[in-house]
This record gives C-alpha cells, sequence and structure tokens, in this order.
C-alpha cells in the first residue's frame, strides 16, 4: 500500500506540472521529452509546496487527499489546455534524425547502464538511513515533523521571538525565516506514506536527481549537442561525488537550489540563442530563477544573477562593455552607501564583516581542485574556458546571458568566501563545497557547450576565393537553418 | 590517471592551437576525459557500493524504531525516555556542551515545543513555571538535590523538580 501511495504521490507531483511544462514549448525542438519530464519534475516539487501553502492559507487540512485533489485537478486543466491549444503533428520531414551508429549505442547504452546503478545505489541509501544530515536536524526536518504531527502548518518563529511569546503554540528553530519549500517537500513525501517516517521523506531528493538529469539532457540536445556527448554530460552531472552524496545523505537544500539555477540558466541560454523559443524558454528561466528565491535566502543573489544575464543578452554588443563597467561602479558606490544594519537575504553588511581573506584561498582550491568532490570537472573548466578567453571563440555562439551570469555568480562565490566572515566555511572546509553544488551543474551545462564548439568544423574563411562554394556547417542547407539533430 | 591526463592535454592543446583539425583533436581529448572520469568514478561506486552494503546490514528491514536506535542510540532512547515525561503543549529547553548531542537530542524531542540554541548551553532567564530543562552530558549543569535547584556558572540557580535521569543526562521541571 505505502509503494502504492508512493507512485501515486510520484506521479502527481510530476504530471500536472509536466503538463503546464508541455503547454510552453513546442513539440518539435530537440530533447522535447526529455525537458518535458525533467522540467515538469522539477516544477512539480515546486508547484506542490505551493499548494500545501495555498491549502494552509485558506484553513485546509494538510492531508494526502487534499494536496493530491488540487494537483488532479491543476493537471486536468492542464490537459484540458493542451488539448484546446493542440496543433497538427510535424511533418515527417520537419525534423530529420541521423540514426545512431552501433559504437554510439552501445556507449550511450554503458552510460545508461552506470547512471542506472548510480541512481539505485542511492535510492537504497535514501529508502534505508533514516535522516542524517546537520542542516535537515537542525531545522528542516524539524519543521516536516512537527507539521505531519498537527496536520497543519504550525507557524515557526525565531529563538528570540519565541521567547519574548511566552507559551503562543509557535514552535522555534534555528533559521526559523528560511523558506519553507524543503520542509514541505518533506512533509509531502510523509504525508504519503501517512505521517513522519524518518528516511522516505527524503524521497523528493532522488526526484531532484532524476529531474536535473532529465532537464540537463534534453537541453543539451536542444542546443545542438549530439547524443552521444549530452549523455556523457548527463552522466557526468550525476556521477558528481558532492552531489550523489546530498542524495544519499539527503536533507540539504542545496541540491534542490542547485536545480533549479540549473533549469533556469539552461532556459536562459536556449532563450538567448534560438529565437523560436525566446518566450517559452525565457518563462522557463524566470520561474525556475525566482523558484531559488522559495528554496534558501541566498537563493536571491543567485536570481539576481540570472536576471543580470537576461539583461546582458538584451543589450546592444557594444554597450555591453560600458554598461558593464557602469554596473561595477554602481555596485561599489551602493556597497560604500548602503546601511551597516539594514539586513538583505537575512545578512547585514555590519554582519558580513568585509574584508579581503586571503587565507581562504587553500581552501577554495582544495575543494574544487583536489578533494574529489566533483570529480574532474573544474579541471575541465579551467582548459575550456581558459581556450575560449585566449584561443578560440569560434562556433560557440551567443554565451552572453549564460556566461554574464555564471561570471557574477562567481564573483559573490569568491567575495562571499574571501571577502566576508563565511570564510571560516572554506577555511574549515565545511560550507564552500555546498555552495559550489549550488553552481557547478550549470559549470558543466556551460563546459558541454565550449566542448561541443569544439567539435563543430570551423567555418570557412569568406575572403579567400577558391571558397566561392564552401561546405555548409552541419544544419545549415541553402543559408537557413534546418531542423537537424545531430547524432 | 596521470597518463590520460597529459594524453587530455596535449590534445586539447592541439585542439586549441588549430595544428590537427580540431574536430579531431577534441573528440580524442573529450574521449580521454571520460575515460579518467570513469576511472575517478568507478572508485567512488566502489565506495558507494561498499556503504550499500553497509546500510544494509544496519538498517534494513528494521522496525522504524530500531532504525532510529540503530542510527542514533543513546540520543533517540533518552529523547523517547524523557519525551513519554513531559505533558505538551510544554516548552522544553534543551541545554548540553556538545553541539551534536544537543541537536540530536532535541531534534527527536520534536514534536514537543523545543528551544535548543547553538553554542549556547545555558537556559535563557525569561524560563516560566511548568516549563521543561532536558540537560544532555557534557553540560556544566549542576544539579543540587536537597535544594531541588539546577546552577550554571553565569546564571542565578533555577528551582527545578527531577522528572528523570540517568547517567547520559536528566529531565527537570520548572518549580
Amino acid at each position: 500500500m505505502t509503494i502504492l501511495l508512493l507512485i501515486l504521490c510520484l506521479t502527481l507531483t510530476w504530471w500536472p506540472a509536466s503538463s503546464w511544462v508541455r503547454l510552453l514549448l513546442n513539440r518539435d525542438m530537440a530533447g522535447y521529452g526529455f525537458i518535458v519530464a525533467g522540467y515538469g519534475l522539477l516544477a512539480g516539487l515546486l508547484v506542490t509546496t505551493l499548494l500545501m501553502r495555498l491549502a494552509a492559507a485558506t484553513g485546509i487540512d494538510l492531508s494526502f487527499a487534499a494536496i493530491a485533489l488540487m494537483l488532479l485537478g491543476l493537471g486536468v486543466v492542464g490537459e484540458a489546455v493542451n488539448w484546446a491549444r493542440r496543433q497538427p503533428a510535424a511533418t515527417p520531414q520537419a525534423r530529420v534524425k541521423i540514426p545512431l551508429s552501433r559504437w554510439q549505442r552501445l556507449v550511450i547504452g554503458f552510460l545508461l547502464l552506470l547512471i542506472l546503478l548510480r541512481f539505485l545505489s542511492l535510492a537504497l541509501e535514501v529508502v534505508w538511513r533514516p535522516v542524517f544530515p546537520w542542516d535537515a536536524t537542525i531545522h528542516w526536518a524539524i519543521k516536516a515533523k512537527v507539521w505531519l504531527e498537527h496536520q497543519t502548518l504550525v507557524p515557526f518563529v525565531s529563538q528570540e521571538d519565541w521567547l519574548a511569546q511566552g507559551r503562543s503554540g509557535a514552535y522555534t528553530v534555528h533559521l526559523a525565516q528560511y523558506p519553507e519549500t524543503i520542509p514541505l517537500l518533506q512533509t509531502w513525501a510523509g504525508l504519503a506514506v501517512g505521517g513522519y517516517h524518518p528516511s522516505l521523506i527524503n524521497l523528493p531528493w532522488l526526484a531532484m536527481y532524476a529531474g536535473m538529469g532529465m532537464a540537463f539532457y534534453g537541453q543539451a540536445r536542444n542546443a545542438g549537442i549530439g547524443a552521444v556527448v549530452a549523455c556523457a554530460g548527463s552522466y557526468l552531472l550525476l556521477s558528481m561525488p558532492l552531489l550523489n552524496t546530498h542524495v544519499a545523505l539527503a536533507g540539504y537544500a542545496d541540491l534542490m537550489l542547485g536545480a533549479c539555477y540549473l533549469a533556469a540558466m539552461m532556459a536562459l541560454h536556449s532563450a538567448c540563442t534560438q529565437p523560436a523559443q525566446r518566450v517559452a524558454q525565457g518563462s522557463l528561466a524566470l520561474l525556475f530563477g525566482a523558484a531559488c528565491l522559495l528554496i534558501k535566502n541566498e537563493g536571491v543573489f543567485w536570481f539576481i544573477t540570472i536576471l543580470s544575464g537576461m539583461f546582458a543578452a538584451a543589450l546592444p554588443r557594444r554597450l555591453f562593455w560600458p554598461v558593464l563597467l557602469g554596473c561595477g561602479v554602481l555596485g561599489i558606490t551602493v556597497l560604500a552607501l548602503f546601511p551597516q544594519d539594514l539586513a538583505i537575504a537575512g545578512h547585514s553588511l555590519a554582519q558580513l564583516d568585509l574584508q579581503y581573506r586571503p587565507q581562504a584561498w587553500t581552501g577554495i582550491i582544495s575543494s574544487l581542485l583536489l578533494l574529489d568532490s566533483w570529480h574532474l570537472l573544474p579541471w575541465f573548466a579551467l582548459l575550456l574556458i581558459t581556450g575560449y578567453w585566449l584561443n578560440d571563440r569560434s562556433g560557440v555562439g551567443n554565451l552572453t546571458g549564460i556566461g554574464t551570469a555564471l561570471a557574477l555568480a562567481l564573483a559573490l562565490f569568491l567575495t562571499l568566501y574571501l571577502g566576508t566572515g563565511y570564510a571560516g566555511g572554506a577555511i574549515r572546509l565545511t560550507a564552500v563545497s555546498r555552495t559550489s553544488l549550488q553552481l557547478l551543474p550549470t559549470v558543466l551545462y556551460l563546459c558541454l557547450l565550449l566542448y561541443q564548439a569544439r567539435l563543430t568544423p570551423r567555418p570557412a574563411p569568406t575572403a579567400c576565393p577558391d571558397n566561392a562554394n564552401p561546405p555548409h556547417p552541419r544544419g545549415r542547407i541553402n543559408g537557413q537553418l534546418s531542423p537537424v539533430q545531430s547524432p | 590517471m596521470a597518463l590520460l591526463a597529459a594524453v587530455w592535454l596535449v590534445l586539447a592543446a592541439l585542439g586549441f592551437s588549430g595544428r590537427i583539425e580540431r574536430r579531431h583533436c577534441w573528440g580524442a581529448a573529450g574521449a580521454a576525459g571520460l575515460v579518467a572520469w570513469l576511472l575517478l568514478d568507478a572508485l567512488w561506486q566502489l565506495q558507494l557500493g561498499r556503504q550499500a552494503v553497509s546500510t544494509w546490514s544496519r538498517y534494513a528491514g528494521l522496525p522504524l524504531e530500531d532504525r532510529l536506535l540503530a542510527s542514533d542510540g543513546e540520543y533517540y532512547r533518552l529523547a523517547r525516555a524523557f519525551g513519554a515525561e513531559i505533558d505538551p503543549p510544554a516548552r522544553v529547553f534543551v541545554s548540553s556542551d556538545s553541539d551534536f548531542g544537543g541537536m540530536r537530542i532535541a531534534f527527536h524531542l520534536y514534536p514537543h515545543n523545543v528551544y535548543w540554541k547553538r553554542d549556547d548551553p545555558t537556559p535563557p532567564l525569561t524560563l516560566m513555571r511548568g516549563d521543561y530543562i532536558v540537560i544532555m552530558r557534557p553540560s556544566s549543569a549542576r544539579f543540587f538535590r536537597n535544594e531541588n535547584q539546577l546552577r550554571y556558572e553565569d546564571r542565578p540557580p533555577i528551582a527545578v523538580t527531577a522528572v528523570a535521569y540517568d547517567s547520559l543526562g536528566g529531565l527537570f521541571r520548572v518549580r
């Protein structure tokens, strides 16, 4: 019975949101099915928590049946709108699929097998091990435990307020002011199994893992990356040790934040590079970027990087550097004039204690390059990004959006660990890797784009008289882009 | 691994330099990079496999209570014993010099209305009659049985009634 309820819980989390994602996208795009599945699953996790908040706000008891009915209604409406707006199926000639060779099928099969093995290894840990991580037992899972006990979203207040209020019925935890999405996800899984369960409340972490993998593969295919390279990229993503650890020892918020940031940035890149998908992918970028705000307080900074990427991509090229310089000057001025005690996202300048702390470099370099938290990703990233800057920018396409957003995110990351009191998290190696988890999946996507560009033939020089009829680059026929899907 | 890394770097450098058709160089560099990743990942998968066996032998097939006892042993046992003595909706203050111990016992005491502050083992001055205090060793608190008082170095004594205690800690109700 528990298994049936969990299957129903997963279906209701996945299907309604997927039906709304389908509304946004054109089914002829490459990677459509994977994008719908991956984004649908991640969006479903978020939407479920929003419905739980809505239920609580309207006085509906927090029960599996109530939330399931709301999700069912959302799904039915989504399907009805899809049906009403259905379009005739694409003509068979619209998308030419190049068949995979035997060795390509073998490589993909092997990588899928490895991904499946990894998923099973992690799933066993999630199902068997009671909730363990520090963050889960210090605040996230506590809220889930209390809400499941009371069947309603009992308020949590700061420790100071709790003491001042006496016996008001409110509860308290450390960081009570943090967003409620993560404990709501645990509560949702708990509702499905009939109450607080120390292991099964962590099942949403498996959904995040699967959603990330599918969304990554789908967007990679949509970006014109071949099936083998896209599959290899997904394997690299899903095999990174620290990402795996956050699934196996589920309960931290960083995986969900990393998944939303990745989903937003991939959509941002598609919106910037594929005019036909600008509105749909731009909407996904905005929605998943805004979702960062619902997961952790620092999500606001990642959302700002996404908005900055969008803004930069919309700027005329000649204005990019002047505007960047202007923004830098403006940022420094605001920082200098900003009230020291005014808190944003839970932090004030006075608390941050801004000053350069060079001793944190050791921890940052160890975490990223020496410890095996990310296998070889930071090394690949260093080579590919340096090569892009120094040597060869051909064939990459427009990276302004994703590049600006990631560069700003990296600047914020370095400022946090080199310039604020949080440097201790880098020096003691306690926090820097967790924050990296929020960004490195997106860095991997950027690496895949850069690598794919290296695999694309160089465009022929235009000035050469012998090249009156140069060979057409892949996918370009008679001067028009054709929807050829590379293998 | 070192050899693969060297091969990868040479191929990448050739690819960037444009001396050889870059597609071929980067195809080979990508393959070398993937093989290096696979080798590292094989070690990681081996570790995950060992961990799965260990987790299975420790938790698989156990009822929930036993699973929690296997996971958090003394903390869970103590929280369960003390939790049964607390009348909701009383406030419960957890006090311990060990951050980890305090955190774990506080976690297991929920859904009682618990207060535990990291790095601060002393209960606040705003205690009310009927509140509970859970002391978890190690702790600087001392219970004086004759006076029925809990004493901390930097705080006035607290008048309490001892409700339950064992070698790991005690439960007290504020009078």
